[in-house]
């Protein structure tokens, strides 16, 4: 391949980052982001696999065997908690706008610009070896594409213009200040920087799985093969060692941890996860899914070890290269080409997400803090602290970059990839007690901070940053018999005599003894101010408290003055805006003289922390705002007013709707009750008005019999007989009306039991016989085979049957036939039909029957026939029995009246005594 | 209710998966497998740990899967 095409193609790359950066910010500023996105955000925690990932961990896997996985099953048990911890930093971060692990902890310390300047210091001099370690891999990559088989060892060489990897830097350092500096508010998400590195997570991936099914399965025989030729070869047999974990268990559980810790406090990662994250619910997704795609990247390590340590054997080649060799030894150049592009992708997203976090450090927690002290400076003023902020960024960018390139010349060949890393890891490690205590114990003081994270980077300088840097012999104790012969328990790989542990392992001991020894101690002795005591109950209750509660200011400022100062930071559109969308929420205008509310002073301070960072956001605060602030019990007791009106506006609300509720249910029943009683009194006037009907024919008589005059026996007698058939009328009236009330009752005395419907009918029928041979009506009657079980009372069945039937005889005229009576079983129910010949009811009066003393006035007979009670009694009776009773009518052709009850055994007889009214 | 009540079990549950898969990855549970033994043809450590890797990634998903309730929750 030519090599201005492998000259190119990084720059093209590089080009199309940019379009895919470019675009994602035109579709934000469209409002179609594209972050907000699970998988997005999972591919872009994947910035995690670096180029110590793509190259180092093959040739960490040659010496150690499985140990590289810890650096991966670390994060795997974080992303576990993730859930759990990592949920509660974000919340934490985005309601106190924090944009950077020092501002996380200058925040929680009572916004302590001392801590927030120390932990941006030990962030910047821990990672800068780990940017260096990229541009290391991408320039000893490079090389290794241009020149293989020739040079192969990854060393800078040539002069300073013809390095590439300063080249690289000098690019990147340009898309990070296009893409990462763009607003000055940093808590606005770069979305631009995000999607540009979720693509390079594909790319990178993509590559190394291309690669190791390239070399697994076509060069060698699947990873079976490998392993029986690696066990072949006595030379190569330690890889496969299993007792031959180096270091130990020890160096396995201290990798495990450290890398727990790099995957939360890194400060790219806390960009990535904490600052980038639009929905803390993008968590349920990433917590399996990034512990996937690290597995999906480590799957062929192994092989390519393996691979790379047979096909090359005693050959000089670099396992840190293997990935890149193999390919270009079998002459595939493509594929070799574009391992290439994934491991630059590695380099690249890391070094763009790490600079980008770290110049946001380096700008509100270090030089902000110091030129806030200047502010008086008239230079300052004429450029504009809001240009000044964005220029210094770019500045911090480069600068950064700068020292990770002078990092990488000094130190280029000292180191396999995987242990600067690892330096790195133990430096971001010291973050940890200081948020992981602070976000659990409001204990922690931030006197206990500063000398834990003192204690815990000065232990890290010694034992592992300067022994990477300079000659070891320079160090006191390094030679036992030496210059300083006493002091040999300064030994930095050894210290205070402590061997047996490799340097890491080591490192992260002494250094975390001294970090979560000196802070917890510390903390117990001393007393915290009140700004920390109420950071501390903010941060640590963040899910109890309600975000707006939280208010330092006693004191007051004017609205003018605070716009005025936001607008010195935020530009002043932006400034006018947020204080015109205050007054909108409150309601009510706010003029530029007027005193400001506690709440726009406390919002106004956070909306500066987002550009300046928390300490210099308060300073500013306190400039403008005249008296104290709060103390610890005065934002307490707001806090907990807040809190206690909360919950009791929530009880309120609940009694409130349990009334509601209850008035519901009361208003329903006394609405029945009416019902009730006015139907009752319906009754009285109907049943009263029935009874007069026969007593006042009666009395009309008896009277007439009584006066006793010109009557003659035959007149006499036949009064006689009105009085005795109307007398018997009133009994069957009363009689029916007590029946009626006894049924209305309910079950009552009624017993209820399993019965053949045919047996009921049969005795109806034979009840009624006298009734039809008296009228001249003929009744057929049909018998069913099977039989017709239903669970009911007899007595009342009987009736209902022989009602129906005296009903139907009623209207029946002899000549127009007789009336049918048929009963069949059905799938689950019992049918009984009754059919006359009668008049028939109109359809208007259908429902109507079945109401009490409801008789139909239009009759032929003219004169109505009953009490007008029997129908009512009947649908009661069915009611009762779970069933329905329907007519069906055609005038002038008869009605047929149908009963259906549900078979014995159906789910009704579940409710043995049904005492409810129906 | 149910949801209230679902949200503290997620936490409880997920830090016992913690728990186990760092007692899982550590000694002295991996120096079970840490012998000469091969499986499928490849150390069994590799396809030990490997395997748990598995077994947490989908606990994991397991564990956080949606409609365990509400979506907008503030409670930990």
């Amino acid at each position: 391949m030519p090599q201005w095409a492998i000259l190119l193609t990084p720059f093209l790359y590089l080009g199309l980052l940019f379009a895919i950066a470019y675009w994602a910010d035109l579709r934000a500023r469209s409002s179609r982001s594209l972050v907000n996105n699970p998988y997005v955000y999972t591919l872009s925690i994947a910035v995690y696999c670096t180029a110590w990932t793509f190259y180092g961990s093959v040739g960490r896997a040659t010496q150690d065997g499985v140990t590289f996985l810890t650096i991966y099953l670390g994060p795997t048990l974080a992303a576990v908690l993730w859930w759990v911890v990592l949920r509660k930093i974000i919340r934490i971060a985005h309601i106190h706008r924090i944009t950077s692990i020092a501002d996380f902890i200058a925040s929680r310390y009572g916004k302590s610009m001392l801590l927030g300047g120390l932990a941006t210091f030990i962030a910047v001099v821990g990672i800068t070896p780990y940017i260096a370690l990229q541009l290391k891999a991408v320039s000893a990559s490079f090389d290794v594409l241009l020149y293989y088989p020739e040079a192969t060892t990854g060393a800078a060489t040539g002069g300073l213009l013809e390095d590439k990897a300063l080249w690289v830097a000098a690019v990147l350092a340009l898309f990070a200040i296009l893409f990462g500096t763009r607003h000055v508010d940093a808590t606005e998400r770069l979305e631009g920087m995000v999607v540009a590195v979720a693509f390079e997570s594909i790319v990178k991936l993509i590559a190394f799985l291309s690669v190791g099914i390239f070399v697994t399965y076509i060069l060698f025989n699947g990873p079976m093969d490998l392993v029986d030729r690696v066990a072949a070869e006595p030379a190569m047999r330690e890889m496969l060692n299993p007792s031959g974990l180096p270091g130990g268990y020890t160096s396995w559980v201290a990798m495990i941890v450290l890398s727990m810790a790099a995957i939360l406090f890194l400060p790219r990662q806390f960009q990535v996860t904490v600052v980038e994250n639009v929905n803390e619910d993008h968590l349920r997704t990433a917590a399996w899914l990034f512990p996937l795609y690290l597995l999906l990247i480590n799957l062929f390590v192994l092989p390519i070890a393996m691979a790379g340590l047979i096909y090359f054997g005693d050959a000089p080649v670099d396992p840190d290269n293997y990935v890149l060799a193999l390919p270009l030894a079998e002459g595939r150049e493509l594929l070799a080409l574009f391992v290439y592009l994934g491991g630059f992708s590695a380099a690249t997203g890391m070094v763009i997400v790490a600079s980008i976090a770290l110049a946001i450090m380096v700008s509100n927690d270090l030089v902000m803090p110091t030129l806030l002290r200047f502010r008086h400076m008239p230079l300052i003023e004429r450029i504009g602290l809001r240009r000044l902020i964005v220029y210094l960024r770019r500045l911090i960018l480069i600068l950064l970059l700068m020292l990770g390139y002078t990092y990488f010349r000094l130190t280029a060949d000292a180191f396999a990839l995987v242990s600067i890393g690892l330096i790195s890891f133990v430096a971001v490690a010291q973050f940890a007690p200081p948020i992981l205590l602070g976000m659990y114990w409001k204990g922690a003081s931030r006197a206990g901070a500063l000398i834990g994270l003192t204690g815990g980077f000065i232990i890290w300088l010694y034992t592992l940053f300067i022994p990477s840097l300079v000659d070891p012999a320079w160090l006191p104790g390094m030679t036992p018999d030496g210059l300083f012969e006493g002091l040999h328990l300064l030994n930095p790989q050894a210290l205070f005599g402590l061997t047996g542990l490799d340097a890491i392992t080591h490192a992260l001991f002494w250094s975390m003894l001294f970090n979560i020894g000196g802070m917890v101690l510390v903390s117990l002795f001393t007393r915290q101010s009140n700004i920390e005591r109420i950071q501390a109950a903010l941060f640590v209750d963040v899910f109890e408290r309600s975000e707006r509660d939280a208010r330092f200011w006693q004191g007051t400022a004017t609205v003018g003055d605070l716009e005025a100062l936001l607008a010195r930071f935020t530009g002043e559109h932006e400034a006018a805006e947020a204080i015109r969308d205050y007054a909108r929420r409150q309601g009510a205008p706010l003029e530029p003289n007027q005193e400001a509310p506690p709440d726009l002073i406390n919002q106004s301070e956070r909306i500066l922390t987002g550009h300046i960072g928390s300490a210099s956001a308060r300073v500013m605060m306190s400039s403008i705002v005249k008296g104290e602030a709060l103390t610890f019990e005065g934002v307490m007791e707001i806090l907990d007013a807040t809190s206690r009106a909360i919950e009791y506006s929530r009880r309120l609300e609940q009694k409130s709707r349990e009334l509601e509720l209850a008035t519901a249910e009361l208003r329903a029943a006394n609405q029945r009750l009416t019902e009730l009683d006015r139907l009752k009194d319906e009754f009285v006037s109907m049943v009263s008005h029935e009874l007069r009907t026969p007593l006042t024919s009666i009395r009309a008589f008896g009277e007439i019999l009584l006066s006793g005059k010109d009557i003659n026996p035959d007149q006499q007698r036949e009064f006689m007989q009105v009085i005795v058939k109307e007398s018997e009328r009133l009994t069957r009236l009363i009689n029916q009306v007590l029946d009626l009330s006894r049924i209305e009752s309910g079950w009552g005395d009624w017993q209820l039991k399993d019965l053949d419907l045919r047996g009921v009918v049969e005795d109806a029928v034979s009840a009624t016989s006298q009734l039809f041979t008296d009228r001249g009506v003929t009744l057929e009657w049909r018998q069913p085979d099977q039989e017709c079980p239903i669970k009911g009372d007899s007595d009342r069945l009987i009736q209902l049957v022989i009602n129906l039937l005296s009903n139907a005889v009623k209207f029946t005229q002899p000549e127009r036939g007789p009336v049918h009576l048929t009963l069949q079983p059905l799938d689950t129910m019992v049918e009984l039909q009754v059919r006359d010949s009668g008049p028939g009811i109109p359809t208007q009066e259908q429902q109507r029957i079945f109401e009490k003393f409801h008789q139909i006035s239009d009759q032929q007979a003219g004169k109505p026939k009953g009490s007008g009670l029997g129908l009512a009694i009947c649908k009661r009776i069915v009611d009762l029995h779970w069933g329905t009773l329907d007519v069906e009518s055609v005038p002038g052709e008869g009605a047929t009246f149908i009963v259906r009850l549900p078979l014995a055994g159906g789910d009704h007889c579940d409710i043995s005594r049904d005492t409810e009214h129906r | 209710m149910s949801a209230t009540r679902g949200q503290p079990r997620r936490r409880e549950r997920l830090i016992a998966l913690a728990i186990i898969g760092f007692l899982l990855l550590n000694y002295p549970l991996l120096a079970i497998f840490a012998t000469d033994i091969r499986v499928l043809g490849l150390p069994l450590l590799w396809v030990y740990l490997f395997a748990a890797w598995v077994l947490i990634i989908a606990c994991t998903g397991f564990l956080l899967r949606r409609g365990r309730g509400p979506r907008q929750d503030g409670q930990p």
